[in-house]
């Protein structure tokens, strides 16, 4: 039966509620709509007396209009409810398999906080979700977590979103349905990192839907759906287009994709692009691993050092310009015009290190965006550290073996891309050779500059590309670069080959301010020597920096046992006493109960004679709990 | 020692956050001292905190069913972290040392017990003179007599407002009502002042949005506002009239904003003696408008099938100090099972049960239960169409297969009755959750439990999914 009368008359009695029922006997559509109402009351009693209650309340003599109009939209919502249909039509297809996904027998109070820490806001939320992965793993497996991680993709704290990004991508194939379900090429960030997600665990499988994606998206959706294109060498005509036609974002993601091709017609674009502007081609070149990508930009390079090989030319400012947008992509690329670039650019010396301009400062090469260090440098001191980056990223023989050849011609200047190799291909007792000149102490590479300060400090260099990172059983070599595609920091770690022997360690505290924070993390050779050397050189700063915590853990990891005196000194070095510091650092320090009773009782005699004096007045009560707990603890 | 599981400690928690942090201790050796009683009645630990000197926990299992909890450390939660933490300690079979039973415990006991006995003395005074409770007949009349004026009040107010329509409800007017739904308050109608306030806060809704969806809301707040005064007007006025002030078995009570005590739910004998309850679902809502949390669980009587309902209301206010109810795995045996008036699925409460293991032969007997679509939706619609009927009418459906069609995702039953699945507005969505279940098994032959209700725009009813159960599990689509 078609119902439409009934659902009309229900929707004219909403409205009269809207309008007001003192205008509900002129409202000729709602006699309109009983009127054509009126055939189903033969059908049915509660037909006939919904069509009752309406005339009523139509009836010039009703008295009370809303109690009318309330009775009768409830008879009519009744009927309605009674009416309503449940039948589907058409063919049920099955639901797909999801075998990654687990059942776990885990209640609300478990899974309903890591929903909310993934979806909604505040702070503290990323703590609590890593905590939670930490110590129950295996909840982030349900099946109920998988679509939080979906929605944390659109979260406002960007960690939270990326860390959720890093969990689905170990899902596979099998979260792809999730991601799709529910997708809106008209959403915001959750949309963009859901097709990033899809692209990095599908790769071209999902040629098909990015490609849907290039219409009616918003910009951002169609810029990561363009970007995602670069999977597939068959876009190669697709993205040509594109970034002819495009604008904006998508134009930028329809180059960076095409840098990433190999077809030769994109290279053949390339060429054009660099003739036209060799500095705006030469962005798009950073992730290009294409051997066609590095010998442009080489070759591009080797045109800009061409005139400084006439005496006398100097580095003008569009020139310096375009050297750092080509050196910035130079990291990890190697072959034949690079390797010349390198060779040329070692034999030009210090041609480039001149003021652009009389009177003016010489020109330096940030160290871009892709250094562990933070440092400004002179062209010819800028090129041993760039070869060095670069085989860090890339150990590509002919880029080692142009390290050599130039440290063979040069000199010192050249010893760190030479160390960064043997560190990263050799053993150990070789690459302590080679880096062993550096290490002597009172080594310095002179730079072009006579200023000392100014020089070139490969050794600095090394010591903060040089990291322990935890688990690690032996140390890497790490640089930094963002990434322009999402402008993300992403660190570059490789690993050494060997350990470092001991002889490492032993002269590595020969550099006592350099090395420290390696020292701080790094595991240790099964070499006593090494052991006692640095406990003495933890010792020797404990003993001159009173708020030494994190010195007096590692003392302890090393065996120390003669921690005389740093409490009195760590007390004394405070302006006032705070007692829960305070506290805390003798419970940290590792003597005796006997010994921390006697420096309680020295502390407070100290504060009763006033010479110690306490933040807040009340705690010398607790400091005498602290010391009643300790004599307890003799006893 | 007793017999101590994670169900039963997740019970006996405030909050989840404790269970966790009990564990946290539990699990990190934070207590460096156990003792117990000879007898396995008394349990205690010494347990390191941020204090400077280590907490004294205590467990009192002298009553078994209602064991005491004490720790001398400041916080105002109970049990505290602390007291869960020994609890996991004494799961993990933990060693024990045996220790007196200090004097000041024994003291406490000592004075509970005279306390338990002067309780059961009253009690069995009561039995003896009547069944019921006792009633203040003249206040109570002098309680409806107010409820009657507040009824008046209200349904003029209804009038007034439906004269000039939805549509002017908005400025100074607004405020107006906001103040008569305040003075409802004055007359003992908590129910009918939500709704008003609920009312308001749809026109308000409106006046930002300016979507259509809230005039609809607000309209079907108005029927049930109608409907509500007139029956309790009645009702009310036979009571006055007939000079018969006892509590009946009608939902009237509750909806004016009347809050049953189990005795007197028991006194109507609605009540059930030695029930065995599994629940089916469960999940947290927040009620923005009366700012209070409400823990509901869906249970389904293991012996009859007849789903409940049990919901649990922790106001903004007193959160800190109003246990939040959680999952219940474990099937629970009820010795006084209460229920409220009402059709479909009644609410429940009990005071006191114990909890077992819920086996297959439970889970069988609960998909024993399960009918077809079209005798479900039967049921649902004779409940649905009533106007102060909950929008949902939870049951269980045996179906053949789910899967999805043009329409959405589709359940079919032996019979070939089919129904959409799709979630219901304002509730928190489980249909994306069939997406990523572990195995499409359960989407074959099972029982479905879930909520039937009305849908407005597909004028349809359909079926919000809560869980799938098989004779071996229930796999809880919420939690």
């Amino acid at each position: 039966m078609d119902l439409t009368p009934l659902y009309d008359l229900r929707e004219r009695l909403k409205i009269s509620g809207i309008a007001g029922t003192a205008l509900i006997k002129e409202d000729f559509r709602l006699a309109r709509a009983l009127e054509n109402f009126a055939p189903f009351e033969s059908t049915s009693p509660v037909f006939a007396r919904l069509g009752q209650s309406v005339r009523t309340l139509m009836d010039p003599q009703c008295e009370s209009l809303s109690e009318a109009l309330l009775d009768a939209l409830a008879l009519c919502d009744a009927i309605i409810k009674t009416q309503a249909v449940t039948g589907v039509e058409g063919e049920i297809t099955p639901f797909k398999e999801v075998k990654s996904h687990v059942h776990n027998k885990a209640s609300y109070g478990e899974i309903a906080p890591i929903l909310e820490a993934l979806t909604l806001s505040g702070g503290g939320r990323y703590s609590a979700v890593m905590e939670t992965h930490r110590n129950n793993p295996e909840l982030f497996k349900d099946y109920r977590i998988k679509h939080g991680l979906v929605a944390a993709l659109g979260g406002s704290y960007a960690e939270l979103a990326d860390q959720a990004a890093e969990w689905l991508y170990d899902e596979g194939m099998e979260i792809i349905p999730l991601l799709k379900a529910g997708f809106d090429p008209k959403g915001k960030k959750e949309m963009v990192r859901r097709i990033q997600v899809i692209e990095h665990v599908a790769g071209k499988a999902e040629n098909d839907f990015y490609i849907s994606l290039l219409e009616d998206s918003e910009k951002e959706i169609k810029a990561a759906a363009v970007y995602a294109l670069r999977h597939s060498e068959d876009n190669a005509e697709l993205l040509l287009n594109l970034a002819k036609t495009e604008k904006g974002i998508a134009k930028k993601m329809a180059h960076r994709a095409l840098a990433l091709l190999q077809s030769a017609e994109v290279w053949d674009y390339w060429e054009e692009q660099f003739e036209k502007s060799p500095a705006a081609a030469a962005e798009y070149m950073f992730f290009a691993d294409s051997p066609r990508a590095a010998e442009l930009v080489g070759r591009k390079l080797l045109k800009v050092l061409e005139p400084f090989k006439s005496p006398g030319t100097v580095l003008d400012k569009s020139t310096y310009e375009l050297l750092t947008a080509l050196m910035y992509v130079v990291p990890g690329k190697s072959g034949e015009s690079i390797c010349t670039y390198y060779e040329q650019a070692a034999a030009l010396g210090t041609a480039l290190d001149k003021p652009g301009s009389e009177g003016g400062t010489p020109m330096e090469f940030r160290r871009g965006h892709h250094y562990e260090t933070n440092q400004d440098y002179l062209f010819s001191a800028f090129i041993p550290v760039l070869l060095a980056t670069s085989i860090v990223k890339n150990p590509a023989p002919d880029l080692i073996n142009v390290a050599k050849s130039l440290y063979q011609k040069y000199g010192y200047l050249y010893i760190l891309p030479v160390i960064t190799a043997s560190l990263i291909t050799d053993d150990g007792e070789t690459a302590y050779k080679t880096a062993s000149p550096l290490l002597s102490p009172g080594f310095r590479i002179m730079g072009p500059k006579t200023d000392e300060k100014e020089a070139l400090e490969a050794l600095a260099w090394l010591s903060k590309c040089l990291k322990w990172q935890e688990g690690a059983s032996v140390p890497g070599l790490r640089i930094f670069y963002y990434n322009p595609a999402t402008d993300q920091g992403i660190p570059f770690t490789r690993a050494l080959t060997a350990p470092l022997s001991s002889r490492w360690y032993m002269d590595m505290l020969k550099h006592k301010d350099t090395f420290i924070q390696f020292l701080l993390t790094a595991g240790l050779p099964d070499d006593k020597a090494v052991y006692q050397g640095l406990a003495k050189f933890f010792y020797d700063i404990c003993r001159k920096e009173p708020k030494n915590r994190v010195y007096v853990r590692k003392l302890q990891s090393l065996g120390w046992t003669d921690y005389k005196g740093f409490f009195r000194k760590y007390c004394e070095s405070q302006e006032t006493v705070n007692y829960w510091d305070v506290a805390f650092y003798l419970g940290e320090l590792p003597v005796s109960n006997q010994e921390k009773v006697a420096e309680l009782e020295w502390l407070i005699k100290s504060i009763k004679a006033n010479k110690s004096k306490l933040t807040n007045s009340k705690w010398e009560e607790n400091f005498q709990d602290l010391l009643k707990e300790y004599q307890g603890k003799i006893s | 020692m007793p017999q101590i599981t994670e169900q039963i400690i997740s019970s006996l928690a405030p909050n989840p956050a404790a269970v966790s942090n009990g564990k946290k201790i539990s699990q990190t050796g934070g207590f460096v001292k156990l003792m117990q009683s000879a007898d396995g009645t008394f349990f205690w630990g010494e347990c390191s905190g941020s204090g400077k000197s280590n907490y004294v926990t205590s467990a009192d299992y002298i009553d078994a069913n209602a064991p005491v909890f004490r720790c001398t450390c400041p916080s105002r939660q109970f049990p505290c972290k602390h007291s869960i933490g020994l609890l996991y300690e004494m799961m993990s079979g933990k060693e024990f040392y045996i220790c007196d039973v200090p004097e000041d415990i024994l003291a406490k006991r000592n004075k509970k017990q005279a306390q338990s006995e002067k309780a059961a003395k009253s009690t069995a005074a009561e039995e003896k003179g009547s069944k019921t409770p006792k009633v203040n007949k003249a206040a109570r009349t002098k309680k409806l007599k107010k409820q009657l004026e507040g009824l008046s009040l209200t349904s003029k107010l209804v009038s007034d407002l439906l004269a000039v329509g939805l549509g002017a409800m908005g400025g100074t007017a607004l405020d107006t009502y906001k103040q008569l739904a305040k003075q409802l308050g004055d007359y003992y109608l908590p129910g009918p002042q939500y709704l008003l306030n609920k009312l308001i806060a749809e026109v308000e809704e409106f006046q930002k949005d300016g979507l259509d969806a809230h005039y609809e809301r607000a309209m079907q707040i108005l029927i049930r506002l109608n409907a509500l005064v007139k029956k309790s007007t009645k009702y009310l006025t036979d009571k006055v009239e007939n000079d018969d002030v006892e509590h009946e078995d009608n939902l009237l009570y509750e909806e004016l904003g009347g809050v049953w005590k189990l005795t007197e739910l028991e006194a109507l004998g609605l009540s059930k003696s030695n029930a065995s309850l599994a629940q089916l679902s469960f999940w947290v809502d927040f009620n923005p408008l009366s700012k209070e949390y409400i823990d509901t669980g869906c249970w389904a009587d293991i012996d009859t099938g007849e789903i409940s309902i049990t919901q649990n209301f922790r106001p903004v206010k007193a959160v800190k100090y109003i246990k939040q109810e959680d999952t219940v795995f474990d099937a629970a045996e009820i010795p006084a099972l209460c229920y409220y008036p009402g059709d479909g699925n009644r609410r429940i409460r009990w005071e006191a049960g114990s909890f077992r293991p819920l086996d297959n032969s439970d889970l069988e007997k609960i998909c024993s239960f399960a009918k077809g679509v079209a005798p479900a939706v039967k049921e649902a619609k004779n409940i649905l169409k009533n106007t102060l009927a909950d929008p949902f009418y939870y049951t269980l459906i045996k179906f053949a297969y789910i899967g999805t069609s043009e329409a959405g995702t589709v359940l079919e039953d032996e019979s070939g009755e089919r129904i959409l699945l799709e979630d219901a507005p304002g509730t928190e969505p489980t249909m994306t959750r069939l997406n990523t279940l572990p195995d499409t098994g359960y989407l074959k032959g099972q029982v479905i439990f879930g909520g039937l209700f009305y849908n407005g725009d597909s004028k349809r009813i359909s079926l919000k999914p809560l869980s799938i159960i098989t004779p071996e599990a229930i796999l809880r689509l919420l939690y």
